[in-house]
């Protein structure tokens, strides 16, 4: 078997194309079908497991380690970096499903050793500022950090309790320590690593209530800032203000003008694209050797500057964002040094800018290479894991997990078909075909890309590739309860990459999957079958033609968003 | 304000104390106690023989698998050589147990590849499927044993420990807290001996580190957190802060030990750092490093046990399917670019390529004999390293080291058997466990069984004799390790 071997998807029981002769094949004794990355499980792989808290908030949700970071920044104005938090379970290609993320001994553990070294790193600038040498010097201090951190204001006992620290010879022999102290505590604590959403009226029975206002500022601040409220928030939410929609959506306008407000668009794309982790190293030696040492950290960066460019234009300091939804799949747009020129084959407009012009059919962070790492194997083509990612993050479509066996076709051999000619002869037949149907004309339009995002012109025997399909894009089975499927399905034609990704980026389907995972965002849970609030957010966002503005006010100001469900 | 920036070591400076009737006056009288209690402590202990010594667990876990050679031995019970990707144990065979064609416990049977690196990582140490999941359903049986042993009043500094060669496993395991929660490994050597000083008085006498005193104030002031958050929750969320406040009192338990206790004879606390020539941000799980990250680690698992600061540990040589790379010096070939994606002079590469060349053998034949030599400096290490009683570390300490898979004796160019997955065990475990003889499953069901049942006893031998199952099938203990 020469080079590289690509795994098939699909459900075919063993020995079902025993008799195909496939390069690599002759040494398994069995072929089924899948859809995998290969060996390598990517924390986005779905499970085929039921839908975790569908329908019903769990009142409490750990800090995604974006958020953690998020709000250590605006508390403590340090950077932490997000890999040095304790990870979330990812669970179907989410990172928020708050019903699923539990804070275990080595989590705790870790929190209280990064709350701590936190805590002594920004102590002595704290007291030095603060011109303090005695713990009631930092009486205000302490309230405002507890105010902010636990996002509501502290009860007297918590007030005394965490104050007693900075009198506590336990918690260091100086302020400074006693300082770092407090602060790792608090950073430690369940009320800064949860964001809470509790009734109004105290209640936790079954059923709905209305959330407490600092509950309703919380949720707003973390869906647009990923961090928390400000003063001017919490001030709102102990008047009670936040109650009325139109004070949410003039706070949303705030928020929106401040530029916090890219982190949460950041955090959204990757929600939205299941892109949590840089696997810019993890691919093969050689895809990696003509690029800089910093290129992964160029590249996540890179990412970044692309969703604010095209939901707020890089250059605006702040003002609410313009962009849509859609731009985000279709932008040309690019940004970056040495590492994204190369793997771009691009130029910078103008020389020396961050603004690069990409060669190639590439728009859209679809071809972004942060992207493509992320759901693609270590080197060689990964159709079926693009076209699976497609389904399930762009269409909110899941596609089946693979079975253990699968037949393998070699990238390049003698028989003088192509790739894509030898993938579809394995994969033409029921069942395989029931996925790969869907799939592989998705997955075959990303087949010029290498895993870190090079375009290639041809395949290696120098054949043009062939990236045209049809696309059935929607569902046509009924999902609530008047029967009414999300979207009516239609299908899309497409000739090459670029009209496919053109295309994907006007689909109503799109963009209702992409208000579907902004629900979810916003929720931290995945949305119920028949449930109403998504349904009228998937509209209200597909009226707005997926505008980000237009998309997060619809959120805000539904009833459901001052609004949480418990479940018995 | 300042802006800083916060990189490297999350888990720096592991341990955490705190039990709340615990203050600094009256440790520091408990420690003045201590230093006068301290030589008859010792004489005391000098009397006792090993039974006095603590039980201690060690769970190595390889990723991959051998593939090509049905191991680790080939013989009777009593009569067996040792196959040579596992020579390097050889030094070690009479004090071993060596199980052969054994089903990776929990996992379907079948005849081969049932589920590949799923089942086998998350299957090998849980001895549970996934069920339908990416994770696995039960805890691994190191942070399981941790756990019980806390719950059963077997109070140590740290619950467990996980170290490793990785710090990230992602799905498919193979450390696991408990069902769907997995755990990473540890593989930074200075921060793991970071997290081991605090527990480790000083040799001038018994005395507490202050940080543990301070981490002790902060984890009572935040438990102090948790009623009070409770009563606004509903149902999921009281389960959710429920299992974050276990997780901070277990840590306040383990802290608080270690504050209260006093150092143990045989430890003694470094004075420097880790033994390695690698430098503190180092790529410890690179292939060049790897010799070091392990020098290092082969220290300072005798330490943490000679300290009694846990009395289980994990080491994680690479999560499921790792593309696990050893220095260039040991001349492991490069494979080509194989199905998976990947290629190289690594693990993972080798076990896809699907031709039975020298070239295979001798890279496989590369990393199994790391692996187990590995194992063989660690098990030197307990031998040479004192233990109170008299005797030695490895008197009174199981190791298991498992795969991720075996091997497939119909087609061994099958790159997932979780079948005929290499089991060994080293120890006497205090005389309970009659070692220098090999096990043979024959890769039949009831071999997965045999499993489980060695699980329930390393179980019991760590000092839980009520356990009576471990993951999803199987009751009572393997009575053949008593001989």
């Amino acid at each position: 078997m020469k080079a590289m071997d690509v795994l098939v998807t699909c459900c075919l029981p063993v020995g079902m194309v025993g008799g195909l002769v496939l390069g690599g094949v002759s040494a398994l004794g069995a072929i089924g079908c899948s859809a995998s990355l290969g060996d390598s499980p990517a924390p986005g792989d779905f499970e085929n497991a039921g839908e975790p808290g569908a329908g019903t908030e769990t009142g409490l949700r750990r800090l995604t380690r974006y958020e953690y970071a998020a709000t250590v920044s605006d508390l403590l104005g340090v950077e932490v970096d997000p890999d040095q938090v304790p990870r979330e379970q990812l669970v179907r290609g989410h990172s928020v499903i708050a019903a699923e993320q539990r804070v275990g001994y080595d989590d705790v553990d870790s929190f209280l050793a990064l709350g701590l070294q936190i805590g002594d790193e920004v102590a002595p600038a704290l007291l030095a500022n603060a011109s303090c040498t005695e713990p009631a010097c930092l009486g205000s201090f302490l309230d405002d950090l507890l105010t902010r951190a636990f996002r509501e204001t502290p009860s007297d006992a918590v007030r005394a309790r965490y104050a007693a620290l900075l009198e506590s010879e336990d918690a260091g022999a100086t302020l400074e320590a006693r300082l770092g102290a407090v602060i790792g505590a608090v950073l430690s604590s369940p009320r800064f690593l949860h964001r809470r959403e509790v009734s109004a009226d105290g209640s936790a029975s079954p059923g709905a209530h209305q959330l407490s206002g600092t509950s309703i500022a919380t949720r707003l601040s973390y869906l647009v800032w990923q961090g928390g409220p400000d003063a001017e928030l919490l001030a709102l939410a102990e008047r009670g203000e936040l109650t009325d929609a139109a004070t949410r959506q003039r706070e949303l306008e705030r928020l929106l003008a401040d530029p916090r407000a890219r982190r949460g668009a950041r955090g959204f794309a990757r929600e939205w694209l299941s892109a949590f982790d840089n696997r810019v190293t993890s691919k093969n030696t050689s895809l990696l050797a003509d690029l800089p040492d910093d290129a992964a950290a160029e590249i996540e960066e890179s990412f970044g500057l692309t969703v604010d460019d095209a939901l707020f234009g890089v250059a605006s300091a702040g003002g609410a964002p313009q962009g849509r939804l859609g731009d985000l799949l279709s932008t040309s747009r690019f940004f970056g040094g040495e590492a994204m020129t190369k793997l771009l084959g691009a130029e910078a407009v103008p020389a020396g800018s961050p603004l690069l012009q990409p060669a190639g059919p590439r728009q859209g962070l679809l071809t972004h290479p942060f992207v493509l790492a992320a759901h693609t194997k270590e080197s060689g083509a990964s159709p079926f894991p693009l076209g699976k990612f497609v389904f399930e993050s762009l269409l909110c479509e899941e596609i089946p997990p693979p079975p253990p066996n699968i037949p393998l076709v070699a990238e390049d051999d003698a028989s003088g078909l192509t790739l894509r000619q030898r993938l579809e002869a394995v994969t033409s037949e029921v069942p395989c075909s029931n996925c790969h149907d869907r799939i592989g004309p998705p997955g075959f339009a990303f087949l010029p890309f290498d895993p870190l995002g090079r375009y290639r012109e041809a395949d290696g025997a120098g054949a043009p590739w062939d990236t045209s399909g049809t696309l059935r894009i929607g569902q046509d089975q009924p999902s609530d309860d008047e029967g009414r499927p999300w979207v009516e399905s239609v299908d899309l034609s497409f000739t090459d990459t670029a009209e496919m990704l053109g295309a994907l980026a006007a689909a109503e389907a799109v963009q209702v999957c992409a208000a579907r995972r902004l629900f979810r965002f916003a929720y931290g849970r995945f949305e119920a079958e028949a449930e109403a609030a998504p349904r009228a957010l998937a509209q209200a966002v597909v009226e707005a033609e997926g505008a980000w503005a237009a998309a997060l006010g619809a959120v805000v100001t539904a009833p459901e968003f001052i609004q949480m469900r418990l479940a018995p | 304000m300042t802006k800083g920036s916060i990189g490297g070591g999350a888990k720096g400076g592991r341990l955490v104390p705190g039990r709340s009737v615990l203050n600094r006056r009256r440790l520091l009288q408990q420690a003045g106690l201590w230093s006068m209690l301290w030589p008859l402590l010792r004489l005391e202990r000098a009397k006792g023989q090993a039974d006095l010594a603590p039980r201690r667990v060690l769970v190595f876990f390889s990723p991959n698998g051998p593939i090509m050679d049905r191991g680790p031995a080939v013989g009777t019970e009593t009569a067996f050589e040792l196959g040579e990707f596992w020579a390097p144990l050889e030094r070690h065979k009479a004090d071993g147990l060596f199980f052969a064609g054994m089903h990776q416990a929990g996992v379907p049977f079948g005849e081969h590849n049932e589920y590949g690196h799923q089942s086998g990582g998350t299957g090998a140490l849980t001895a549970r499927t996934t069920e339908g999941t990416n994770h696995a359903t039960g805890p691994s049986i190191d942070q399981f044993i941790g756990q019980e042993l806390q719950k059963a009043g077997i109070v140590t500094p740290q619950r467990s420990l996980l170290w490793g060669l990785h710090s990230e496993t992602g799905n498919w395991g193979p450390w696991y807290e408990g069902a769907g929660k997995s755990v990473n490994p540890e593989s930074n050597p200075y921060r793991a001996l970071e997290g081991l000083l605090p527990n480790i008085a000083p040799s001038t006498g018994p005395t507490v580190d202050p940080e543990l005193l301070r981490r002790g104030a902060v984890l009572e002031t935040v438990l102090a957190d948790c009623p009070e958050l409770r009563g606004a929750l509903g149902r999921e969320g009281k389960e959710l802060l429920d299992y974050h406040c276990d997780s901070l009192s277990s840590l306040q338990k383990s802290v608080g030990e270690a504050i209260a206790r006093p150092r143990a004879p045989t430890c003694e606390r470094p004075t420097g750092g880790p033994d390695t020539s690698l430098a503190e941000d180092a790529a410890f799980g690179n292939a060049e490093n790897v010799d070091q990250a392990m020098q290092a680690f082969r220290k300072l698992i005798p330490l943490a046990l000679a300290c009694d600061a846990t009395r289980v540990i994990g080491f994680s040589f690479g999560a499921t399917a790792a593309r696990f790379g050893i220095p260039s010096s040991y001349g492991v070939p490069s494979s080509v670019q194989v199905d998976s994606g990947d290629s190289g002079p690594q693990h993972h590469a080798w076990t896809h390529v699907y031709e039975a060349t020298s070239d295979k053998r001798q890279a496989l034949r590369s990393f199994m004999n790391w692996y187990s030599e590995q194992v063989a400096l660690v098990i030197d290490e307990l031998k040479a390293t004192p233990d109170v009683g008299g005797g030695t570390l490895f008197d009174s300490t199981v190791l298991l080291w498992t795969s991720e898979l075996g091997h497939h004796p119909g087609n061994p160019l099958e790159p997932h058997p979780n079948n005929h997955v290499p089991v060994l065990l080293f120890g006497k475990g205090q005389g309970t466990i009659a070692t220098g003889r090999m096990y043979d499953g024959a890769g039949e069901e009831s071999s997965a069984l045999a499993l489980h049942q060695m699980f329930v006893s390393l179980a019991r031998y760590a000092g839980l004799p009520n356990v009576d199952t471990f993951g999803n099938a199987g009751s009572g203990p393997l009575d053949w390790l008593e001989g």
